[in-house]
């Protein structure tokens, strides 16, 4: 780190974030938000990431404050927060749309916070100015947001809820306004601050791809319920259900129903067009379905290998994309569509006819009643 | 003809045109400001003349010299008391409106818009009689309170339009950043709407500033004329003092120009530009 951009507005120490048996209603009927529990480290870099609707948001506004739970208790670092008003409770948050106040200054935008906590003048400059020269919009202070770009109005975003030095840090899509290119750059730029800053954050997107390249650990919702909460590599490579699977990943997972018989060690896949005995180990040592079970196969699309001469289901090319360094090609089988993943090299043309090779260890498998993965015997 | 030459024939006939329109609506004015300088024979000569020959004061020095300050000074006090009062209330009650759920909120806000469409002479008598029953006739508060009767319900619309285009993050960052209900409100919220205020201002002062029928009718002595009650009394049905009448309307209308010009500034529409990213 350059030694200009070294804060020197103080570091927060974080605290461990938990959310126990929290529940969140806004009408009669199934609850927005039902949390069992939910544990963030100190310090920790965690998404909260599903479609939209799935209740991330409302998760983030009880954290701030800005919504009451209707059951359940939060604490910041063992300590009740949910009886105590937005106010007094030790967060920051970012908002989607930056919310920065138009008829103040930058600087004034950045030193409200610490007005409001009493804070005294000198110490404030001195924290403004540290905060603006880390994220580069010291020769700006004087503007209004009218007069600043999107990428510069989300770093005064940024700036004024940093420059506190928070407990807890809550960022609600704060990339989604920004253009591709910038909001590649902000990725990288968030996780850094984030670092140096050292708060708890809680970052919530519906872009899986922000979640899985900034975090150090995501919470998949869907219906105001966590699904997983794991390490982006674990999410992707042992997703814990079938929504999960499908989420994550860009082109999603391929996903083949069908039955599995057999056990103890392995089993037989069946599908129409296809027929494949997995072992544990070809799915990363998890199998367990029972006898004659509706299961369903899911490979991620860099795992299906193409073959012209032979392989585990015969396909025919329908369509291929150029993405820059590789290429997908989508395949239409007896078993169903199916992704694959190659290089941007592979000479293939719609209509050509081969074969799908699935990556054996890199296999998974899910109920298709439950849906979750198959982890343990089918009861 | 080429395309750029037919572009600044177009360019000038507009602007000829627009320059006639602004003389047509501004004819009035102007034969009312020339008027007030004519001698009582010229401003009845025929045929009529545009400009006085000679700039005649003694229509102002009439007036001047009779109550015309008293009156000048009760419209000035109760057209401030009705904006004062309709800026504390309306920018209240609209906060109330667009930031807060309670029952019969939407019920509320279409009922106020309702009252509006009533005509003043039928909101006369229920106001007659609430005025004598306060014990407030004769007075400047029963002026303001009938001005303020009228001016609210549109003020409160005009006001909650305002509100409602104050994003709601933008208060919820300034909670979040530790300000108080009260702090967002007076530091974060009107700020924003200023604007609307000094637009409902100025409506609540022309309406008030303007006023005849309560005036006339709330009011029984001459020291509690205002301006149009008093100027009226230039004109009858059996004389006009038609220069003393021009002189004092154009009296009346100077301040509310004045007003106009010294805020005129302020009511920039994109104040709360910038504040969220659309």
């Amino acid at each position: 780190m350059p030694a200009e951009h070294a804060p020197s507005f103080g570091r927060s120490n974080g605290s461990e974030l938990r959310l126990d048996r929290l529940v969140k209603r806004f009408s009669r009927g199934e609850p927005a938000v039902q949390i069992d529990e939910l544990r963030i480290r100190a310090g920790e870099f965690v998404t909260l990431v599903g479609p939209s609707g799935c209740g991330k948001t409302t998760t983030m506004r009880m954290i701030a404050g800005l919504e009451d739970p209707s059951e359940g208790e939060i604490y910041f670092g063992g300590k009740p927060v949910v009886d105590l008003s937005v106010q007094r409770r030790n967060v920051a948050m970012v908002f989607q749309n930056y919310a920065l106040y138009p008829h103040m200054r930058v600087s004034e935008n950045l030193e409200y916070g610490l007005k409001k906590r009493g804070v005294p003048r000198a110490e404030r400059e001195v924290r403004v100015l540290a905060v603006a020269r880390m994220l580069r919009i010291d020769g700006m202070l004087d503007r209004r947001p009218r007069q600043l770009s999107g990428g510069e109005q989300q770093r005064v975003a940024l700036g004024r809820a940093i420059i506190r030095t928070p407990e807890v840090l809550l960022l609600d899509e704060p990339l989604s306004n920004l253009d591709a290119k910038l909001r590649t750059f902000m990725r990288a730029e968030l996780v850094k601050l984030q670092r140096q800053v050292g708060c708890t954050t809680v970052f919530v997107t519906h872009d899986q791809l922000e979640a899985m390249t900034m975090s150090d650990r995501i919470a998949v919702m869907r219906s105001g319920r966590i699904q997983q909460f794991d390490t982006p590599q674990d999410i992707y490579n042992h997703p814990a259900n079938l929504f999960v699977a499908g989420f994550i990943g860009s082109p999603p997972m391929n996903f083949i129903a069908g039955t599995a018989e057999g056990g103890g060690g392995g089993c037989t896949f069946r599908a129409q067009g296809l027929q494949l005995h997995v072992s544990d180990a070809d799915c990363g040592g998890r199998l367990r379905p029972g006898d004659g079970r509706q299961v369903t196969l899911g490979i991620r699309p860099e795992h299906v290998g193409l073959d012209g001469g032979s392989g585990d289901l015969a396909a025919v090319v329908s369509v291929v994309e150029l993405i820059g360094a590789e290429k997908y090609v989508f395949l239409e089988s007896e078993a169903g569509e199916l992704i694959a993943r190659t290089n941007a090299d592979a000479r293939l043309q719609p209509g050509d006819r081969l074969f799908c090779r699935f990556q054996r260890g890199k296999i998974r498998m899910f109920d298709s009643t439950t849906e979750r993965a198959c982890v343990e015997p089918l009861a | 003809m080429s395309r750029m030459r037919r572009r600044l024939i177009r360019t000038w006939a507009l602007t000829v045109a627009a320059w006639l329109f602004v003389l047509a609506v501004s004819f009035p004015l102007i034969w009312m400001l020339a008027s007030s300088f004519k001698s009582p024979t010229e401003i009845t000569a025929v045929p009529p003349r545009l400009l006085p020959d000679a700039l005649y004061l003694g229509n102002y020095e009439a007036l001047f010299a009779g109550d015309f300050w008293r009156w000048f000074m009760n419209s000035i006090i109760v057209a401030s008391g009705t904006v004062v009062i309709v800026i504390v209330l309306g920018t209240l009650g609209a906060y109330s409106l667009t930031r807060f759920s309670y029952p019969g909120q939407k019920a509320t806000s279409t009922a106020i818009l309702f009252t509006y469409l009533f005509p003043s002479v039928l909101m006369l008598v229920p106001l007659f009689l609430i005025i004598v029953e306060l014990r407030i006739m004769n007075t400047y508060w029963a002026l303001i309170l009938a001005d303020m009767t009228f001016a609210m319900p549109f003020s409160l619309w005009l006001l909650r339009s305002y509100f409602l285009s104050v994003p709601l993050q933008v208060e919820e960052a300034a909670m979040v950043d530790g300000a108080s209900r009260f702090a967002c409100f007076f530091q974060i919220v009107l700020p924003q709407v200023m604007p609307g205020i000094i637009s409902t201002g100025i409506f609540a002062f022309i309406l008030a500033w303007d006023d005849y029928l309560f005036a006339s009718v709330f009011t029984t002595t001459a020291e509690m004329k205002t301006l149009p009650v008093g100027i009226a009394r230039y004109a009858n049905e059996l004389n006009a003092e038609w220069g003393i009448l021009m002189a004092a309307s154009v009296s009346v209308t100077v301040p509310v120009l004045v007003l106009f010009a010294f805020l005129q500034r302020r009511l920039l529409p994109d104040l709360n530009a910038g504040a969220v990213k659309a």
